[in-house]
């Protein structure tokens, strides 16, 4: 059993050491360095890359969607690499995805109603609204 | 580690012989996958979390974008960019931890723990950074936003008069019919015009930051303030000369010191007619340009020419009775539409320039120190083009004494408030002069709105822009109380990794905390441009 033991684990670690993208030899994936650096890198460019994206006017639409495209691309390598979800369990991936459009669904059904939306709550003495929409405004 | 499934189920003696592997697990691989499961059902949790906050940013975004186009510049990049950075190092290091342990590397799993912890203190550090200069300068969140400066760094006018060192205001007593106490900044635009207190109407004469020289800047056609090199902020004595002093402004409420740069007050409600000093000044100024606006103009001849057009200027401005009995130079001007009429931030103007081209002829030998020092205060190189926002309905005078002598510790300031002439209006930030408004409708125009949109607008904030901050407060707040819980969660792992707890059987903790902290740094790769990067 002990002899058993110390060559699974010495193929599991050799294993590691030459290939690190194997699978299943340990409990779960092991990174390769270079997958590592890789990620770290990309990331700290891709930061980079936003910060001075900023300073380049293209319209604050534009200018809103590149940063908001940069950081998904960003967040993706995260997901990918350091937290392994491209080398790790298939329904760890449907969790996570679930949740991203949980939230987008969120995000977008607010939005689709706010044009219904009152530009302001303040009371206007002249044009009063058909019904009340909120606190008056503190006076004094 | 299959091989252990079928005999050695729950028996930890065996192939599993880690002590951390729980009775009711059939094996590492069981526990290992259990606790997986269960960090990844967590982290869809924490991004439901987190979304209902994104949901509130992205909906005011939505309806104010003024207010994020505004808002944003009250935060510095810098700060934000060095966390970016320092996040994404410590998730390098977080991943590489569960890597060292997987391998059994105990010491490098040491390492990267320590430098994840190191990381997540370093972020911390920096937020409190940002977060105590936010609280000094009243950038908070709703109703307790109420800035000493503008985004643009300039001091505004605050409703609790109570900014420490950097700016002043005025309180309008309305119980005692008297100004309370004040500083104001050049433009005293309210940000909320129908609040008690900060729509005094106040001439204040006498102003004056006497490190400065003012000047005409031919090339921005605007006034720009040379400080010394070695300008020191002076500090306002307590005294208050002539007038009627029970409304004097009280030093106690003055900012501990005046930073260069800064005039701490103007509005003339009794001088001469706006549109006479208006008439003059626009000519005095036109003939300035007119005459300066060369190249190659030196250092004196331009004060020729300024001494020319501030004479002009004085003679209407003594002729009001708002001068008081010391003569001011009136050093820039303009208010012909309200708005922001200036240039601003730090630049070499055609002045400075033409000041080093001046020096350079002084002083042809540039290693000659003594020829340079005997000059140096004819060329101050240093420049500063300042710009300000008035309304339409307020003359814009920057006044200094007319000597150019510096007057020592000499800060005296005299001011007269009364309560306004009429109400404020509801969002009036460049009120049209004479438009009535009620209540509630919107008191800008269309031009003066585009003003308001653009992201060159730097006047005080536009209404709500609290809001911004409660935003701010509550996602960088939630977000930093998980890198707080990230500190408490790498100081265990670092103490049992120190322990030699984790073997590739068993690294269970090292991987999930991993992910949490993945998790907190992808929540921060959003939060960095949606709050700091605005366009």
């Amino acid at each position: 059993m002990a002899i058993e033991h110390h060559d699974d684990d010495h193929v599991r670690a050799n294993d590691h050491v030459r290939a690190n993208d194997a699978h299943d030899h340990g409990l779960s994936h092991v990174a390769s360095t270079k997958v590592l650096l890789g990620t770290g890198g990309a990331l700290m460019v891709l930061t980079a890359v936003t910060v001075l994206a900023t300073k380049v006017d293209f319209g604050m639409n534009l200018n809103l969607a590149l940063a908001m495209f940069i950081a998904v691309i960003k967040a993706t390598l995260v997901v990918l690499f350091f937290m392994h979800l491209k080398y790790d369990k298939l329904f760890h991936s449907v969790i996570f995805i679930s949740a991203i459009l949980a939230a987008a669904l969120f995000v977008g059904f607010t939005l689709m109603d706010s044009g219904q939306y009152q530009s302001s709550n303040i009371w206007d003495l002249d044009n009063p609204p058909a019904a009340p929409l909120g606190p008056r405004p503190i006076s004094g | 580690m299959s091989a252990g499934h079928d005999d050695h189920g729950g028996d930890d003696h065996g192939h599993n012989h880690s002590p951390w592997i729980q009775h009711h697990y059939d094996d590492a691989q069981h526990q290992f996958d259990s606790g997986k499961l269960g960090i990844w059902l967590f982290l869809a949790q924490e991004v439901l979390f987190f979304s209902a906050l994104f949901v509130a940013y992205t909906l005011y975004r939505h309806h104010h974008p003024e207010i994020y186009a505004y808002a944003h510049k009250y935060l510095d990049v810098k700060f934000g960019a060095i966390n970016t950075g320092v996040l994404i190092f410590s998730s390098l290091t977080a991943a590489w931890a569960v890597r060292a342990a997987q391998m059994r590397q105990k010491k490098l799993l040491i390492a990267c723990l320590s430098a994840t912890l190191v990381c997540a203190m370093a972020f911390l550090a920096i937020k409190y950074i940002e977060y105590t200069h936010k609280i000094h300068e009243h950038l908070l969140f709703g109703k307790n936003f109420d800035p000493c400066i503008t985004a643009s760094g300039k001091p505004m006018i605050t409703k609790n008069n109570a900014c420490p060192g950097s700016k002043g205001s005025v309180i309008w007593d309305y119980g005692k019919s008297a100004a309370q106490a004040g500083c104001i900044p050049m433009f005293a635009l309210d940000t909320q015009p129908l609040k008690a207190g900060i729509q005094a109407e106040c001439s204040v004469v006498e102003t004056k930051m006497v490190e400065l020289k003012g000047m005409f800047d031919p090339e921005s056609k605007s006034a720009i303030y040379a400080p010394a090199p070695d300008a020191k902020p002076v500090p306002i004595p307590q005294q208050c000369k002539g007038g009627d002093t029970s409304a004097c402004w009280r030093t106690s409420h003055q900012p501990a010191v005046c930073r260069p740069g800064w005039f701490y007050s103007m509005r003339c409600t009794s001088g001469p007619s706006i549109e006479k000093l208006r008439a003059d000044l626009a000519s005095a100024m036109a003939a300035a340009v007119a005459t300066t606006n060369k190249t190659g103009v030196s250092s004196k001849e331009l004060d020729a020419q300024l001494a020319v057009l501030n004479k002009q200027i004085e003679a209407s401005w003594v002729a009001g009775s708002c001068a008081s009995s010391e003569l001011y130079r009136v050093s820039a001007w303009h208010a012909d539409q309200g708005g922001c009429a200036y240039s601003r931030g730090k630049q070499e103007s055609a002045l400075a320039k033409a000041r080093k081209s001046d020096l350079e002829l002084k002083c042809p030998d540039a290693k000659d120190a003594a020829c340079l020092a005997a000059h140096a205060k004819d060329a101050d190189l240093t420049t500063y083009a300042v710009g300000e926002c008035v309304r339409s309905d307020q003359v814009g005078l920057v006044v200094e004494h007319h000597d150019h002598e510096v007057r020592p510790a000499e800060i005296v300031v005299q001011g007269v408030c009364k309560p306004p002439a009429k109400p404020g209006v509801e969002g009036d930030v460049y009120a049209v002069k004479e438009k009535k408004l009620q209540v509630g409708a919107k008191a800008l125009t269309a031009e003066e709105v585009s003003h308001v949109h653009g992201s060159h607008y730097d006047g005080p904030p536009p209404e709500h822009t609290g809001m911004f901050f409660t935003i701010y407060f509550a996602m960088t707040g939630l977000h930093g109380i998980h890198v707080l819980v990230g500190v408490f969660i790498f100081i265990w792992l670092l103490i049992r990794a120190v322990k030699g707890h984790f073997t590739p059987e068993y690294f269970g903790p090292v991987d999930w905390a991993a992910l949490y902290w993945h998790i907190v740094d992808l929540i921060w790769i959003f939060l960095f441009p949606l709050m700091y990067l605005i366009h």
